[in-house]
């Protein structure tokens, strides 16, 4: 490869470059490192807020992550049934917006160590030149159920174009497939 | 306590006596069947009337007697029976002591369209006494599963797909009744020797509004020829709505512990249909897309002990160019299960 061809490819190669790392980055993530997850045994998923325009998107997100969370094997998880009986006896405002006592109360009542709360704040499909990319963005949190704070949080936007997409209009995961993506990245962040 | 199983059994010995032909009389029929008219999850309400009768005669060419159909139908608004595709226990009783045969067979047009042509067909046989199923299946296709170069093999008219369809539901039904006498004679002692599941109805957030319907039909078919006893769903939903639940995808423990109780159920399993459609590919032709989250409890800890997911497109099938496609969307979500399925924790991912 003579200098000029090297010049060239240059520019192109860094443009690729960048463009690959637009559609990647991790999660942003809390982890109480002085807390000792071996206490968890037992984990609730309170059903996840939806600030996305899909209807559905926070049940699937809800149960995608109960079975991602199950196929971990390092909890156990309260069939989610049992979870929405106690949590309309507690009657909050919200699932989400649970208060200090609340928490304690759902705690003690689903004999659980920990609660996951969880929103979905997108799940669309963005427009990239002559494709569409599933965009989902979720933010989650665990909640130790004794004293009520947040043990582990986490952000991240799965989806975004990648190089393939935006040089060639290459999509291939569905809506599905890239919620479960945003799911596991953000899970490997809690379990290593 | 013991009382109710004692008269239950009773009537059942008293209804199969009924029911089963005597010894040696090889021209009998194995069993009088109760049919029910079918549940229609299709559009095309005549084509169930249709095929209904021929149904019946395939029953009956299959070595069954099907109860005449002005009797049952009489019983049905005797006892004030509206919803067919699923009995409750008191429904199937009625019907039963009516019609003189425990067994119940209830069945579903699950899908029937003439563009694209495509029909799906599901039934189950009830021991009406006891609730367990002795038999179920599900069968699906289109009208290009066969259709090779320039069209031939095609098959343009639902009617026909549907026809094929029944013939192998009804021999699948008659491979059963003579290859598992066991579950023939449960009520008499083997009962225990296969764990009891009862199916809780599917969540539904696909595009697909009856779905659910179809993964239970699918379900049904598949949990039963795994040597699972399973509940009637209709019973177990008439039985949740006796404790005032309506569930749908999940369910509370106290619900739980009542129906295990009931029906002497030692697994539930249950989840949520998120995708259950039917895209366009590239060369414009139907792929169908399903994806699905379910998870197994064990009854008496109210435990989560196995959860699966799974997401296919009819694509994912293909060998060789098009060969080996899946293009019916239930014959998907039966692959999609058959595959999930043997991953249940021993023993009960085996086979009977």
């Amino acid at each position: 490869m003579n200098r000029d061809t090297f010049a060239l490819l240059t520019p192109v190669l860094l443009l690729g470059l960048l463009l690959s790392l637009a559609g990647c980055g991790g999660p942003s993530v809390f982890l109480d490192r002085s807390f000792d997850f071996n206490y968890v045994e037992r984990v609730a998923v309170i059903p996840f807020d939806n600030l996305s325009p899909s209807q559905t998107a926070g049940r699937q997100a809800t149960l995608m992550f109960i079975t991602e969370l199950l196929a971990t094997e390092t909890f156990n998880v309260i069939e989610p049934g049992e979870t929405a009986r106690i949590l309309a006896e507690v009657n909050p405002r919200s699932p989400g917006s649970l208060d200090r006592d609340q928490i304690r109360t759902l705690g003690q009542k689903l004999n659980a160590q920990a609660l996951v709360f969880g929103t979905v704040s997108e799940s669309s499909n963005l427009r990239n030149g002559g494709s569409t990319v599933p965009t989902v963005t979720m933010d989650l949190r665990m909640v130790e159920t004794e004293s009520g704070e947040t043990i582990w949080a986490a952000t991240h936007t799965e989806g975004r174009p990648g190089v393939l997409t935006s040089l060639f209009g290459v999509s291939g995961k569905s809506t599905s497939e890239t919620m479960r993506s945003c799911v596991n990245e953000m899970l490997s962040t809690l379990i290593q | 306590m013991t009382g109710k199983p004692i008269t239950l059994g009773i009537l059942f010995l008293a209804l199969l006596g009924a029911a089963l032909p005597a010894a040696g009389s090889s021209r009998e029929p194995y069993a009088r069947v109760v049919v029910l008219p079918w549940k229609n999850l299709g559009s095309q309400a005549e084509a169930r009337d249709e095929l209904m009768p021929e149904f019946v005669a395939e029953l009956g060419r299959a070595g069954f007697e099907a109860v005449g159909m002005d009797s049952v139908r009489a019983s049905l608004r005797r006892h004030r029976v509206r919803e067919t595709g699923a009995l409750s226990q008191r429904d199937a009783w009625l019907l039963s002591r009516d019609l003189g045969t425990p067994w119940i067979l209830v069945g579903a047009l699950d899908i029937y369209q003439d563009e694209p042509v495509e029909a799906g067909l599901s039934a189950r046989l009830m021991n009406s006494t006891t609730g367990d199923l002795l038999w179920a299946d599900a069968f699906y296709a289109t009208g290009l599963d066969h259709a090779g170069l320039l069209g031939l093999g095609e098959v343009s008219d639902p009617r026909d797909l549907a026809r094929d369809l029944l013939g192998k539901l009804v021999r699948s039904l008659q491979r059963t009744w003579l290859e598992h006498p066991e579950r023939i004679y449960d009520e008499i002692g083997s009962q225990a020797l296969r764990p009891g599941l009862i199916l809780v109805p599917f969540g539904n957030s696909s595009a697909t509004s009856q779905g659910h319907w179809i993964v239970q039909n699918v379900l049904l078919g598949l949990l039963v020829g795994q040597g699972y006893r399973v509940i009637e769903p209709g019973m177990a939903t008439q039985a949740l709505r006796d404790y005032a639940r309506f569930p749908q995808g999940e369910i509370d423990l106290a619900a739980l512990d009542s129906l295990a109780a009931r029906f002497d159920a030692d697994y539930c399993l249950t989840g949520h249909l998120t995708e259950y459609r039917v895209d366009p590919d590239p060369s414009g032709a139907d792929v169908p897309v399903v994806d699905l989250e379910t998870r197994l409890l064990e009854a008496a800890t109210g435990r989560i002990i196995w959860a699966g997911h799974a997401e296919h497109s009819g694509a994912d099938f293909i060998k060789i160019f098009q060969v080996g496609m899946i293009r019916s969307p239930g014959r998907l979500l039966q692959e999609t299960f058959a595959r999930l399925l043997p991953t249940l924790p021993a023993p009960l991912g085996g086979k009977n």
